[in-house]
């Protein structure tokens, strides 16, 4: 395995690459990285951190890369490009000490997920009594006799005001850093190309020529977009679920659990499973990719998000299975548990992508049309 | 044994494999580089020339099959095989949609080249791109591809390819096939024959593709009276970096400054017109030029009032504050450079300088006049970019006839021996140069070679 870079050096190995691309620009026509780098003659920090997000990671311009090793120039832009973004991650985390939780990001995440699944237990047997976790229960409320309506919501309430805070503060540094204004966001036009290409993964796909990317070998292909798409759509679909479900509660005063054929099991059990295949479909794909193009040291990041997502899902289908028998309070809590970690950890987690790519496709929108 | 040997791993022995197997002979495809290295000079290119009657999704307007011959005749000055010459611009339209058909990518040209959208079907990716998805669609159609096989020796009898000798991780082996495409480039890697066939001077010249294009395939047939195609001293030289790799520099190493400034040989002494046209239009002579200099060198000297009018290049420039600096950094006799740049300043007419016309800023009374945008070398920080030759590829080979058959000296067709590519060039191209026609023709050449070695 290759030496690790300090930062500086990371730096200084891009800026070297983007003045070969530079004077190439035979990738011009691979995603936006390479017709945006021609606006430039050198390369400041913040513009490399620029570059590093917009990558979608598709690594063609690796196997089509004429100075790719064993070439002495020794160009590995998605690798490069990769260590840069992690190390953007690090730099606009909110609170800034927690930037380093992503360079041990594996460890991170499997110690929240156990202290999570700790606590739900805790709750669980402290606030109503250890007998529940062996019990049936049934009809409106079932889960409340586990862990209590009120606990469940104020905690989730607290995570998501924490997790918006986070997610706000990493982006506006990402914005201002970038040399953009906030006054500029309020331009509607780049949130709709931005939102276009993201709901579109566009680049993904190899733009609009849609080849796909060549994510195992030098071969295109649409998998990795379809995975993602999977993964991404499965998301946004258990999102719905929960927030309709909030709205029954709250606006309604219809209670969990609801039937199988209300709004909120629909949404919640095709996106599970949607994110079911996603995940184990992304981390296949890991598993069997070519190895040179890849940032290995942060592979851990990659991986414990991806499991996490999975785990979330894939006890949430289990938990909906098995919701009237007595495995239903064991399985709530794990579940719970899951959904805990996923959200103390989203900030620092591998999520972030979603943040600054969307970020840098917004900056992206703003220069395309010169 | 296989039906037919491909030599070579580039565009033009890919089309050549894929066609054959397509008419459903066994192939095998010996490429001499490791698999990294795979490509050839293709692995450099980015284009290729398609005449074509009407706009394609990646090629603009309507560029015909007479203007593309006119285009050719023009660079060549008629040193062309006009039967072959037909045949490659003719099916040159063919053969695009025949890649795009078997999974190769075209693209919308976009910027930095040479507007060439016209003329010119960009690839997806570039050149490697291209080659990466011939050789998966080779894999697709069960192609066996060898690589660190060099072939080294054709056994020729009778107008007969018999066998080849090949050098391989194993050690010298044998392999025989009914028919052989020769698809291994040119010669311009081997130094030595660089040497005999250049001069002395090649010794200094910079190789701007692969390093694997050794020529002992072109050597083994010259040898057995195969008859010869093109003058061992033609091709292609462009200048380029002086600090470019040895090997497989490719277009990185281009300097697009020439017109903007004035280029001096180590002596400091101007040697040539260096705004006589626009750049594309000249770069490929500059390559000979600075090939007859002393040491084949030169030097470009710009001012900052032109250091943003070219595209970046990829070796920082030299650059001082004053012109005595310059020279020193550019280990060239200070006194002498002063007086070059001074007394070519002095002969410059003021006029309006237009980098996109052929404008009216010129020098006059001197030795040597630059007859377009001469401006004032006056306005530190002063630049300069040493040049070099750079060879991108020979023009001797083997004559080919439209089957692409390969002939012997004493007239007779070979019975099974066929060619395509960089080695066959030089039947279209006997001199100058049209750019990505090299890719047309491997490509045009292939296909027939390969449709024909299927059916020996």
């Amino acid at each position: 395995m290759s030496k690790i870079l300090s930062l500086k050096e990371n730096m200084q190995v891009a800026r070297r690459a983007m003045e070969i691309c530079n004077a190439c620009r035979y990738c011009e026509s691979l995603c936006p990285v390479f017709p945006e780098i021609t606006r430039f003659r050198t390369f400041s920090d913040h513009d490399l951190n620029y570059f590093a997000n917009l990558c979608h990671n598709c690594k063609g311009c690796f196997h089509g890369c004429q100075y790719a090793p064993p070439h002495e120039f020794d160009l590995n832009i998605p690798k490069t490009l990769a260590e840069i973004r992690v190390e953007s991650y690090s730099q606009y985390a909110y609170p800034k000490a927690f930037g380093k939780l992503f360079f041990k990001n594996g460890t991170l995440v499997s110690i929240i997920i156990a202290i999570s699944l700790a606590l739900v237990f805790i709750a669980g047997s402290l606030l109503n009594n250890a007998d529940s976790f062996f019990s049936a229960y049934s009809g409106i409320g079932s889960f409340y006799h586990v862990i209590p309506i009120k606990l469940m919501s104020g905690i989730s309430m607290l995570v998501c005001a924490y997790v918006a805070v986070a997610f706000f503060m990493g982006f506006k540094q990402f914005w201002l850093e970038s040399g953009e204004k906030m006054s500029d966001l309020a331009n509607v036009a780049l949130w709709k190309s931005a939102l276009s290409d993201m709901l579109s993964l566009r680049h993904l796909g190899g733009g609009d020529e849609g080849h796909g990317c060549t994510h195992m070998d030098d071969r295109y292909s649409q998998t990795r977009k379809w995975f993602h798409h999977a993964t991404f759509y499965g998301f946004a679909m258990t999102i719905i679920s929960t927030t309709i479900a909030a709205v029954y509660h709250y606006g309604f005063g219809w209670h969990a659990p609801y039937d199988m054929a209300s709004l909120p099991v629909i949404f919640g059990t095709i996106g599970g499973i949607m994110i079911v295949i996603g995940t184990i479909g992304l981390s296949v794909i890991k598993v069997k990719m070519d190895p040179v193009p890849v940032a290995q040291q942060f592979l851990g990041m990659e991986y414990s998000f991806i499991a996490l997502l999975f785990l979330v899902s894939f006890s949430g289908l289990a938990l909906l299975f098995f919701r009237e028998g007595i495995y239903m309070p064991l399985l709530l809590c794990i579940h719970l548990g899951f959904v805990l970690a996923f959200f103390l950890v989203l900030p620092y987690s591998k999520f972030v992508h979603a943040l600054y790519r969307f970020g840098a496709l917004l900056k992206y929108a703003k220069y395309k049309e010169h | 044994m296989y039906d037919v040997i491909v030599i070579g791993g580039g565009n033009a022995a890919l089309c050549a494999a894929i066609s054959a197997a397509e008419e459903g002979a066994s192939v095998l495809v010996l490429e001499s580089s490791p698999k990294l290295w795979r490509g050839g000079n293709s692995q450099h290119t980015r284009n290729m020339r398609v005449a074509h009657a009407a706009p394609t999704r990646c090629l603009t307007e309507c560029y015909s099959v007479e203007e593309f011959y006119e285009d050719l005749l023009k660079v060549t000055k008629g040193e062309t095989n006009e039967e072959l010459a037909k045949i490659a611009i003719g099916q040159s339209e063919e053969m695009y949609h025949w890649l795009e058909e078997r999974g190769m990518f075209f693209q919308k040209s976009i910027s930095g080249t040479l507007s060439l959208s016209r003329t010119n079907a960009f690839f997806y990716g570039g050149g490697k791109t291209l080659v990466n998805c011939e050789f998966q669609k080779a894999k697709d159609l069960g192609i066996t591809i060898l690589y660190n096989h060099e072939v080294e020796w054709l056994n020729i009898q009778n107008e007969r390819v018999e066998s080849l000798v090949v050098n391989t991780p194993t050690g010298k082996k044998e392999f025989k096939a009914k028919a052989i495409i020769a698809a291994s480039g040119g010669f311009e890697s081997n130094r030595e024959w660089l040497r005999e066939a250049w001069g002395e001077h090649a010794k200094n010249f910079l190789i701007r593709g692969t390093r694997f294009n050794e020529g002992k395939v072109l050597k083994s047939m010259l040898n057995q009276n195969v008859q010869a195609v093109g003058k061992p001293e033609q091709g292609h030289a462009v200048a380029v970096d002086g600090r470019a790799p040895l090997y497989d520099g490719g277009i990185v190493t281009r300097l697009d400054c020439v017109p903007f400034g004035i280029v001096v040989n180590k002596n400091g002494k101007r040697f040539y017109n260096e705004g006589e046209d626009f750049w594309p239009k000249r770069y490929a002579i500059w390559g000979r030029l600075v090939a007859s200099q002393p040491d084949q060198v030169g030097n470009v000297i710009i001012d900052s009032k032109s250091f943003n009018l070219f595209m970046p290049s990829v070796f920082e420039p030299c650059k001082a504050e004053t012109l005595e600096e310059l020279a020193e950094l550019l280990d060239i006799p200070k006194d002498e450079f002063v007086e070059t740049i001074h007394s070519y300043n002095a002969h410059v007419e003021e006029g309006t300088f237009n980098p996109d016309t052929l404008d009216n800023c010129c020098t006059k009374g001197l030795e040597v006049n630059k007859t377009h945008w001469a401006r004032k070398i006056d306005t530190p920080p002063f630049y300069g970019y040493t040049l070099r030759p750079g060879i991108t590829f020979t023009y001797l080979g083997v004559k080919i006839d439209k089957d692409a058959r390969v002939y012997m000296d004493n007239g007779n067709p070979t019975k099974n021996l066929f060619a395509t590519g960089e080695i066959v060039a030089g039947n279209i191209l006997g001199q100058g140069y049209l750019a990505g026609t090299g890719m047309t023709i491997g490509a045009v050449f292939g296909r027939i070679a390969g449709k024909g070695a299927a059916h020996v």
